[in-house]
């Protein structure tokens, strides 16, 4: 525990009221410590692709005020404006992941539920990674399962586990299965990476909290906080099975259909 | 004959975009997606080939900027020891522990703050070796 963090609480809360309300203070200086490390790590990745951005945009206008044009090849430009657009897209993520913290908190994270097919949806999320990040995801699909429920936050849930087995597995392979047993439909996603530890693996699906150091690899730490959120709210369960510098396989079971 | 700028930061997009920002401007550049690979290429150098700056990022896997910083101060104290260092972040100051000789560069990084840091030593090379251009 941080001694800041303690002074801070000893000054606004009194011990009694804690007891009174159920409230542990260690607990407490926990929940203020990863609050805090959030918000650092937030404003880091906010700022990277700002910056590719930032200098972007400068350098264009620093050379359309000098009234010179960029001696650039028509790819180049098109590789320059992918990049922003890229960066842009990466700020929308990070923004909306923050939103949807807010939104949870406040219960308000909203479902829109039908019948839908989730196979199709799960090819759809695969097909939205780049070329690299799909030769490296081997693919079994059992065809037209239908899922009830929200098919965008559906999607999110295989976006998050998929991009997170991605990142932490640096270029190996992963196995992304879909399949249909008697009263569930189950998801999963294996990989070949870090692997999670014991104690990791049972604070990785809170808030703010994260299997590996975020100067390992980049991101908000919200993805499995995020997911666990949306599956609950399906009736399903969101599971790791993990060794470290073996790999991990993340699995999601939602009841089928047949059975709400 | 101008040393080159050193970038080294593990996005592909930041080295790339400061790259070309500076290629505008006539100023080499050599990069490095990470610290190991830095300490390697530029271990090899001769002092006459020594970059005249290193931007290194804070946040980086296996190595971050500032043990990368300590490791040249404490392997390479005579020789990439003795180059200017910037250190890019998107922390603040009282976030993270940067030694008093090396300039932090607030990120998003600013042109102009990047222009201007990047001439004084990349026009200047008399710094090279020079004990007293660490302390900024």
């Amino acid at each position: 525990m941080r001694d800041a963090d303690k002074y801070w609480a000893m000054q606004n809360l009194k011990r009694s009221d804690l007891q009174t309300e159920g409230l542990n203070l260690e607990t407490l200086m926990e929940a203020l410590f990863y609050r805090d490390e959030f918000l650092s790590i937030a404003s880091h990745e906010l700022k990277t692709p700002l910056t590719t951005m930032r200098l972007h945009t400068q350098v264009f206008k620093r050379y359309s005020t000098k009234d010179q044009s960029l001696p650039y090849s028509k790819d180049k430009v098109d590789r320059l404006v992918n990049q922003i657009d890229a960066q842009t897209s990466r700020l929308i993520k990070l923004v909306e992941d923050m939103l949807d913290i807010s939104r949870i908190r406040s219960g308000q994270l909203c479902m829109t539920k039908d019948d839908f097919n989730v196979s199709d949806l799960l090819h759809d999320v695969v097909l939205k990674f780049s070329l690299n990040q799909i030769n490296r995801i081997s693919l079994k699909v059992d065809t037209n399962i239908f899922l009830w429920g929200d098919c965008e936050r559906v999607a999110q849930v295989f976006h998050n586990i998929i991009n997170n087995a991605l990142k932490f597995s640096k270029d190996l392979p992963i196995e992304v299965t879909l399949i249909k047993k008697k009263t569930k439909i189950s998801f999963s996603v294996k990989d070949q990476g870090h692997g999670i530890s014991q104690e990791n693996q049972k604070r990785i699906f809170h808030r703010f909290q994260r299997g590996i150091s975020a100067s390992e690899v980049s991101g908000l730490g919200l993805g499995l906080y995020i997911a666990r959120e949306i599956v609950e709210s399906h009736n399903g369960k969101i599971s790791v099975k993990s060794c470290p510098e073996k790999g991990s396989t993340f699995t999601v079971d939602f009841i089928s259909k047949d059975l709400l | 004959m101008n040393h080159p700028i050193c970038i080294i930061d593990d996005d592909e997009d930041i080295r790339g975009v400061i790259e070309y920002a500076l290629e505008f401007e006539n100023i080499k550049t050599i990069s490095f997606e990470s610290a190991k690979l830095a300490e390697e290429h530029l271990s090899q150098l001769s002092p006459d080939d020594l970059p005249s700056l290193i931007i290194v990022d804070y946040m980086m896997p296996t190595m971050n900027g500032v043990e990368f910083i300590s490791l040249l101060d404490e392997k390479y104290s005579e020789t990439l020891g003795k180059i200017p260092l910037a250190l890019s972040t998107g922390f603040l100051s009282d976030q993270i522990k940067i030694p008093k000789y090396v300039i932090k560069l607030d990120k998003p990084i600013n042109l102009q703050d990047l222009l201007e840091l990047v001439k004084k030593y990349y026009f200047d090379s008399d710094y090279v070796l020079d004990e007293k251009s660490r302390t900024l």
